[in-house]
């Protein structure tokens, strides 16, 4: 996810909705996304999507460029993403389980993965998508979470040796038949 | 370099991370000859590839159903108060119309409440200018009191004590941005404790807006403890989660007391000097007001530990703390926000958002306390829960005397405490080994001296670092001497040819140095092979270099604990660990490297430019800031310390410091 130019970003805290528009073209599909993956049904993630834009609208001003952009609206995504979860009393481990929707490119790639993220708990997934799927360092990971840099590593880490773990096992088992 | 290490920092790697030359040339080595660590890197690889590819998917776009949503607002930072004016008098921003978008439109509106309620802290936050602190600076104090050193002469004569303060916690942003709590404690010296917190906010508002409420237990008896938090992992219904610590030895690190609510011997026992800032009279008694930064204060708040469900708090936010004049336990504590740039910036990165400077985020007022606990059974731990033994078993102090090096008594008389008991227990984590731990108290203070003759490094035994402050002991010989933290008292350990020595205590550091006089044994040099790389004098490192690096002067309350020379492939440096010297100063070590060299590139650096230093580069998740000079390589690194801390430090950097 790349940053916006910064005139892009100064017109749009003085309030140009053109320049915002900006912002929200090239940052949506990211948004999407990342509600998609915490929500798991795309009505919601729809949801989530254009409540991140209007509080990102309302608190674009506060925004002091402490850390990206990206990594601030990816933030709200979240925020957005649990307060809409809690208002449902959805169970966020149950739903996080659930397959993705979507097209598969890669049936083998999917089922790996499948075998894969079910030994990593909810925790600890966030951090990995943040940083295997979006590309983000620790510090911005750790910007979007809320969580110590040191947490996001741990985290991370964490999660990595449990996937490697449990294709190390399916690797195993496919072996002895 | 052990197969976990060589993952974490290859996983550290893969992300794009930085890694230290020597740690980097390390892990390539490790890698050559690991089929293990092979096998990782090519399933991680893997997951990667199948992540990525699983990530393209099709995107509705939302641009134009997002755009017509905020043309209803009101322009960003212009005109909130009218927002809130028009949503207080029941107007709709949003009209409603029966077209597509409707749906849409009814759930974002669904969230608002939310979103308004962040408006209001903000509109809060935006008044934080000047506070009580710029106004108040020049107050006259309240006299050379000593307070430091009558905090520990009071620990010495305490025995009982029970105490109950009621507690506010603010936070604006959140969903209940004002909640209350009951703080509870009991105390039986030296070693029984419990601590409750129980929240009292309406239970309704934190049913609706889904807020678990933080009910926390924590006690302790002589031989374990139990803990007991809200575990919410599960989802929204929270169950309860109990860790029971069973066999534990006396005054173990792992479960360590937390009583600076009956007597703040960790925040302010430990300083060099604490001024008074006023004397008063507060709740009816004699007190002493002291302010202290949350950095320091900390052990005051022993709950925020427990659980993770507490606001944000900057370690630089100002605790003001009303001490009881004769009994020195807190009867008023307030944490200020401080309003430097510093905390603005950490706010934003964090959504801290609606602190005002001038308001109390977070405060404990004293109901009522007592020098008796009338019922012992507080104290009691009941078994259901997870349990973690740390295996030690009780043995009687006067079986032992033919085994020590020291004399029992001689260490009650040099450290002024009564022996309380001893135990055996493992060695070390792994479970190789035994120790006899020898424990004294009296009153809260405590001491607790661990022998054993299994110790073969590496490092010193009692988990003391190679890299301590190496000491003169009072009757010759060296020790090592590592400063307290919250949970681990203050350390000096001991190597003599036949055994290995840990003593361990809350007294300060000029106590803990005359307790060591007991030993007969004099203290020894540990051998070269106990430490990663051999520790040389600071001049000795610099004369086995090639180049004359520029050198950090040690800063105040530091000391330059240790020198090693390092040699990665054929270039040669130094490395310098700075440490704080225990005078109260709570801070992580520095290391300071140098070698010949450029800071290397990597594929994809993910830094900062720092505008300071010509090709400085800062590596947030390390804690790192490297630079060239003179065609020479610096790093530093301070665990914890931001990029500006880092770069003041860096622009200190002279000839010829340490000597």
């Amino acid at each position: 996810m790349r940053d916006p130019d910064p005139r892009t970003l100064r017109r749009a805290r003085q309030g140009d909705l053109g320049a915002f528009e900006e912002l929200v073209r090239a940052s949506q599909a990211d948004v999407y996304r990342f509600a998609l993956h915490l929500a798991r049904d795309t009505a919601t993630a729809e949801d989530i999507t254009q409540e991140t834009y209007l509080r990102a609208f309302r608190f674009l001003h506060s925004f002091r460029g402490d850390c990206k952009f990206s990594s601030w609206l990816l933030r709200i995504t979240r925020n957005c993403a649990m307060d809409a979860l809690r208002a449902r009393s959805q169970r966020a481990e149950r739903d996080l389980l659930a397959p993705l929707p979507g097209e598969d490119t890669d049936p083998v790639a999917r089922m790996e993965l499948d075998t894969a993220l079910t030994a990593v708990s909810a925790e600890h997934r966030e951090p990995f998508l943040l940083i295997e799927v979006y590309g983000l360092s620790y510090q911005e990971a750790a910007d979007v979470l809320h969580v110590r840099v040191g947490t996001v590593k741990s985290r991370m880490h964490r999660a990595r040796k449990a996937m490697c773990e449990a294709l190390a096992l399916d690797e195993e088992d496919a072996g002895e038949v | 370099m052990r197969c976990e290490r060589a993952q974490t920092a290859l996983s550290e790697r893969m992300d794009g991370e930085h890694l230290p030359n020597q740690l980097a040339a390390d892990l390539d080595a490790h890698l050559a000859k690991c089929g293990r660590c092979q096998g990782f890197a090519t399933r991680a690889d893997r997951i990667r590839s199948a992540m990525r590819l699983h990530a393209v998917e099709p995107v509705p776009d939302l641009v134009e159903p997002i755009m017509e949503l905020l043309a209803e607002e009101p322009a960003a930072g212009r005109d909130e108060l009218a927002s809130r004016r028009a949503r207080h008098a029941g107007h709709d921003p949003v009209p409603r119309d029966d077209d597509a978008q409707a749906s849409r439109r009814r759930a974002a509106r669904r969230l608002a409440p939310i979103a308004a309620a962040l408006v209001v802290g903000l509109i809060a936050g935006s008044l934080l200018v000047g506070g009580p602190f710029a106004r108040e600076r020049g107050a006259p104090t309240a006299s050379a009191l000593d307070i430091p050193r009558e905090v520990v002469a009071q620990a010495a004569g305490l025995d009982e004590f029970r105490a109950r303060y009621r507690m506010v916690q603010v936070d604006p942003a959140s969903a209940v941005p004002r909640r209350e709590f009951i703080v509870q404690t009991w105390l039986k010296t030296p070693d029984r404790f419990r601590m409750e917190v129980a929240e009292t906010t309406d239970a309704k508002r934190l049913r609706s807006s889904a807020t678990p409420a933080n009910d926390l237990t924590y006690v302790a008896d002589r031989t374990g403890s139990l803990t007991r938090v809200p575990d919410c992992t599960a989802g929204p219904e929270c169950t309860e989660q109990t860790t029971i610590v069973t066999k534990r030895p006396p005054f173990s690190s792992s479960s360590s007391l937390p009583t600076d609510l009956v007597l703040p011997l960790t925040a302010i026992g430990s300083a060099d000097q604490i001024p008074g800032l006023e004397r008063g009279t507060v709740e009816g008694r004699e007190a002493v007001l002291v302010e202290l930064a949350f950095e320091q204060a900390e052990p005051l708040f022993p709950f925020l530990g427990l659980g993770d469900r507490w606001r944000n708090i900057h370690g630089s936010d100002r605790v003001r703390i009303w001490l009881d004049r004769t009994g020195w336990f807190p009867i008023r504590v307030d944490v200020f926000p401080n309003p430097s740039a510093d905390r603005r910036s950490w706010a934003g990165r964090n959504s801290v958002i609606g602190d005002l400077s001038g308001e109390s985020i977070l405060s404990l007022r004293l109901l009522n306390f007592s020098r008796e606990v009338d019922d012992v059974k507080v104290f009691d731990i009941d078994s259901r829960g997870d349990k973690v033994s740390e295996h030690a078993r009780p043995v009687d102090v006067t079986t032992l005397a033919g085994s020590l090096a020291f004399g029992i008594e001689d260490v009650e008389r040099a450290a002024g405490l009564d022996t309380y008991g001893a135990a055996e227990a493992p060695a070390g984590n792994t479970g190789e080994g035994e120790q006899v731990v020898v424990a004294y108290a009296r009153g809260m203070s405590w001491l607790k001296i661990s022998q054993t003759s299994d110790w073969n490094g590496p490092g010193l035994f009692g988990g003391v670092e190679a890299t301590a402050e190496q000491v003169e002991l009072p009757n010759g010989g060296v020790g090592y001497f590592e400063p307290g933290a919250q949970s681990i008292g203050r350390r000096l350990a001991i190597h003599t040819t036949e055994r290995d020595f840990v003593i361990e205590t809350n007294l300060p550091r000029e106590r803990l140095l005359r307790a060591a006089q007991a030993l007969t044994l004099p203290g020894r040099e540990i051998p070269p092979s106990w430490s990663s790389a051999p520790v040389v004098t600071p001049s000795e490192a610099l004369a086995g270099l090639d180049f004359d690096p520029n050198l950090l002067p040690i800063p105040a309350g530091y000391v330059l604990s240790a020198a090693e020379p390092t040699e990665t492939a054929g270039v040669v440096g130094a490395t310098f660990t700075y440490r704080p010297q225990d005078t109260g100063v709570s801070g992580p070590d520095i290391e300071v490297h140098v070698e010949r060299g450029t800071v290397p590139s990597t594929a994809e650096p993910r830094t900062v430019e720092v505008l300071q230093l010509r090709n400085g580069r800062f590596t947030g998740s390390f804690d790192l800031l490297e630079w060239n000079q003179g065609g020479v390589y610096y790093s530093i690194r301070a665990e914890g310390e931001g990029l500006e801390r880092l770069v003041a430090l860096a622009m200190e950097f002279e000839r010829d410091v340490p000597g």
